[in-house]
């Protein structure tokens, strides 16, 4: 593995795994805190949340990975999802969170600690 | 979290105390899996002649995908969620940390033959007895079961009732609150009579019935399936009026009732109500005591769902208004998405009624020990 000089992992940084283990729409979970972090592939863009559901303790990342619902009036059913991929909704009472974000509409102020990730020289890293 | 592979089915001989009783997990059959235990001629009649399809009938979020389950409770043989015993006590008793999980099989079948009910329950008694109270299925001696029985077949039920008393792993009798009359009516009496006798105690599961089963409320059926799911705590409150003024209790002194996943906090007021109505009619009633006390000497309530305003601590008072700690006992609802974990659970709690709630009311309701089994890797619920 080559990293460049100037730009190691530093501080609280951790190279997590190279960018082919997690493919577009995929997520892998990493062992670090408590729960452990799961790491979304959403579009290209690589986000991290904690493994852990504020609501009542549940494997968030367990869960599957969905858009939003939204109202819409001119659909049957008047509802429509979007944003497909970017909500991580947990297994058990399936509360929504945004990946970006960690924050969830069923009670904006319990939102979920997410990680700043990135990308370098083909290897997640993540600060956590 | 690593779970070691557990390979050798003998219950360790260290113990540990109970600490939480679980009153409601759900067994599944694998499908075909209740076949060999169907009597006939029902067998051929119901099970093998008609293919039965899915009726929609609940809409729980990303219904498609989870069917109303925990999304992470699906076996990966592609059963459904339930119908595997060791992922079942990895979840709900080593991870949850639930120390005794009560078996509530949801049994009946989409039939109105009396007879047909009742070999449905037959079917579901033997099954659960070979897959989960085996001493394979049940090696860690963690789950207690219950006799399934067709509250439609009073007699049937009484000799069904009959055959699995003493069975050491049976905790109690599984009925249904829909069908008419309510259970005040006579009709009924052989049940109660084989529960006392027994010393089972006589649990209902919430159910919501078919045809002219369902509980309609008095103004006609609700426009949404989610307003017609809190008819449900409705049933079971005109079902406790009937227990309680039609002297139930006073026939059979030692009957206790469960009534699983009804909620709870309507019993408070409908205390109120029949004790108002017992103190302006007196002895018209016939009742030797207040309807309030029937209520808390006879019947219990399981936490799940747990319905509870803002301000947690209008929850906390209207449990200690209610004796909470008599008549609550905590279940979970394993695997399905209405899951309450023990540790969220017990911190809604007052402190005063936990050691009651979480494990002294089960022990004292299903006879439990006050021990079972240590296990390695088993969550500990700290309360």
């Amino acid at each position: 593995m080559s990293i460049v000089r100037d730009a190691r992992p530093a501080g609280r940084e951790q190279v997590v795994c190279h960018v082919d283990e997690i493919p577009v729409g995929s997520h892998k979970v990493v062992p670090i805190g408590r729960h452990g972090v799961g790491i979304y592939n959403v579009a290209g863009t690589f986000y991290a949340i904690a493994n852990y559901c504020p609501h009542e303790g549940g494997p968030l990342c367990s869960g599957r990975v969905r858009g939003k619902t939204v109202v819409d009036s001119e659909r049957p059913g008047d509802s429509a999802t979007v944003r497909e991929g970017e909500f991580i909704h947990c297994p058990w009472h399936q509360w929504g969170f945004e990946l970006a974000t960690g924050t969830t509409t069923v009670k904006p102020e319990w939102s979920i600690r997410t990680y700043p990730v990135r990308v370098m020289d083909q290897h997640v890293v993540i600060t956590a | 979290m690593a779970i070691t592979e557990i390979h050798e089915r003998t219950a360790p001989p260290a113990l540990k105390p109970i600490r939480v009783v679980d009153s409601d997990v759900h067994p599944v059959p694998r499908r075909g899996a209740t076949l060999e235990y169907f009597p006939e001629p029902f067998r051929s009649k119901y099970l093998l002649s008609h293919p039965i399809g899915e009726t929609i009938t609940y809409d729980a979020p990303d219904y498609f995908y989870a069917q109303a389950m925990r999304v992470d409770s699906f076996p990966t043989d592609g059963e459904f969620p339930g119908s595997d015993p060791d992922l079942a006590f990895r979840q709900a008793i080593l991870e949850a940390g639930c120390d005794i999980g009560i078996l509530e099989p949801l049994a009946g079948g989409w039939y109105n033959d009396p007879d047909a009910l009742h070999a449905a329950a037959i079917a579901m008694n033997r099954w659960q007895d070979a897959v989960w109270l085996s001493s394979e299925g049940n090696w860690h001696q963690r789950w207690r079961g219950s006799v399934s029985v067709s509250i439609e077949a009073p007699e049937a039920a009484a000799r069904e009732i009959e055959h699995w008393a003493g069975h050491p792993y049976i905790a109690q009798i599984l009925i249904k609150a829909e069908p008419r009359p309510s259970w005040g009516d006579p009709k009924y009496n052989p049940i109660w009579e084989a529960a006392v006798r027994h010393d089972l105690p006589v649990t209902c599961h919430l159910g919501r019935g078919q045809y002219d089963n369902l509980p309609i409320p008095p103004v006609g059926l609700p426009s949404y399936n989610h307003d017609f799911m809190v008819t449900y705590s409705l049933l079971a409150a005109n079902q406790v009026m009937s227990l309680v003024f039609d002297g139930v209790f006073d026939r059979f002194p030692a009957l206790r009732i469960v009534l699983v996943e009804h909620a709870f906090t309507w019993i408070l007021p409908l205390m109120w109500r029949m004790d108002a109505i017992y103190s302006a009619r007196g002895s018209e009633t016939g009742l030797r005591r207040k309807p309030s006390e029937y209520v808390k000497d006879h019947i219990r309530f399981t936490t799940q769902p747990l319905d509870y305003p803002e301000d947690r601590l209008e929850l906390a008072r209207a449990i200690e208004w209610m004796e909470g700690g008599k008549i609550l006992l905590y279940s979970s609802d394993y695997p399905h998405w209405t899951f309450d974990d023990p540790r969220w659970l017990v911190k809604h709690l007052p402190e005063s009624v936990r050691d009651n709630v979480m494990y002294r009311n089960g022990i004292e309701t299903y006879h439990l020990p006050e021990t079972v089994p240590a296990l390695e890797g088993q969550t500990q619920v700290v309360f």
